[in-house]
């Protein structure tokens, strides 16, 4: 059983991932604020009988069921059609905007060739909440989350190699963006 | 590194998008998104300490202490059970009766107009002409009237009948006993 001070150790180490991975999907910093609020309280709730090597799967799974509570509360059309839409949908197929470059800048004009060049601008932020939902919650969960394939399948629902295709497509989406952009992976 | 290379090797594909995400985690929240983060974390800790010890450990279910033993069974015993389910029990055997009986004096009911409908010397099918529904109701209009006139007939019959009143023996011409003295 978890004991208060290791909640506090892991809530302190998960919290800041939490609130990007939630802000990338709701794109409102109350809303993702709220969301993952919720989901500490109800992973103390109802989950505090458990062990500390329990915690991390089981919050990453409230986080994701909140954060659909929150999208179907959503009364605009936006969200009901869009988001959801795109997160409960297995999307396969190639989208056509996926590729879409919005980038024109060429690399003699832009002086940010490393990492946090990328972040430096915000660009990294940008081009990851410009991705397909399904493969932004699988790039997430992936690599700042850190979880393996077989979790995040379990996550999200789907098979390993959804996994594997949804977070190869979304960094190979990102390097293209970054190349096309004048910058470096 | 290009796409190409990407789609040639995915674990380079791993890699980078590893090196993405520390880059993400690198950056700094806003300070006002990293108190509030702190305020909801600290929020849920003091729920989870001022949390009962009782709620996180295993319940325990009351026993009678009739046998002495020290041993604490997980489960209650059948029989408790079994006391609990047979109110519930007589409660849906009664109503299930009930709903049965309900429908057979239903059925009996019908039974009985079929067996009049049918048994009687007019057609069922009689009731279905209109010339005939309008011959009823004149024939009970009749009726009506022909049991109005009796009962005007009736009553001049009905005052006779009360003889022994003074009323009745004066036109007689019968003087009360008192009246020749």
């Amino acid at each position: 059983m978890a004991t208060p001070k290791e909640i506090d150790t892991f809530l302190a180490e998960s919290e800041k991932r939490a609130f990007r991975r939630i802000h990338f999907h709701v794109k409102d910093v109350d809303a993702a604020l709220d969301i993952v609020q919720d989901s500490m309280i109800k992973l103390v709730e109802h989950y505090a009988g458990k062990s500390v090597q329990e915690l991390p799967m089981l919050f990453q799974r409230i986080l994701t069921n909140t954060m659909l509570d929150w999208f179907r509360r959503q009364k605009t059309r936006q969200a009901l059609f869009v988001n959801l839409g795109d997160l409960s949908a297995d999307d396969e197929s190639d989208d056509p905007q996926e590729w879409l470059l919005t980038g024109e800048a060429s690399e003699a004009d832009n002086p940010f060739h490393t990492i946090d060049g990328w972040q430096q601008l915000g660009i990294l932020d940008e081009l990851i909440a410009a991705l397909p939902a399904r493969q932004r919650e699988a790039f997430l969960l992936r690599y700042l989350e850190e979880l393996d394939v077989a979790e995040t399948a379990a996550l999200m629902g789907c098979s390993e190699g959804s996994v594997k295709t949804h977070s190869f497509r979304a960094v190979q989406a990102l390097s293209k963006q970054l190349i096309q952009r004048g910058m470096k992976p | 590194m290009n796409s190409f290379d990407l789609q040639n090797n995915a674990a380079q594909a791993d890699q980078l998008g590893r090196r993405m995400a520390a880059a993400l985690s690198q950056s700094a929240l806003p300070h006002d998104v990293q108190a509030r983060l702190r305020v909801a974390r600290q929020q849920a800790v003091a729920m989870a300490q001022r949390a009962p010890i009782e709620s996180l450990q295993p319940v325990v279910q009351p026993t009678l202490a009739l046998g002495g033993g020290g041993s604490v069974p997980e489960r209650p015993p059948f029989w408790l059970g079994l006391g609990s389910a047979m109110p519930i029990a007589a409660l849906l055997a009664g109503l299930i009766f009930l709903g049965g009986f309900h429908a057979q004096d239903h059925l009996q009911t019908l039974s009985r107009i079929d067996s009049a409908l049918l048994t009687d010397d007019l057609p069922p099918s009689a009731y279905t002409d209109s010339g005939f529904l309008a011959f009823l109701s004149e024939q009970a209009v009749a009726e009506e009237e022909a049991a109005g006139l009796e009962e005007q007939n009736a009553e001049p019959n009905a005052e006779p009948a009360a003889p022994d009143s003074p009323q009745a023996q004066a036109p007689h011409g019968q003087n009360p006993p008192g009246g020749q003295a």
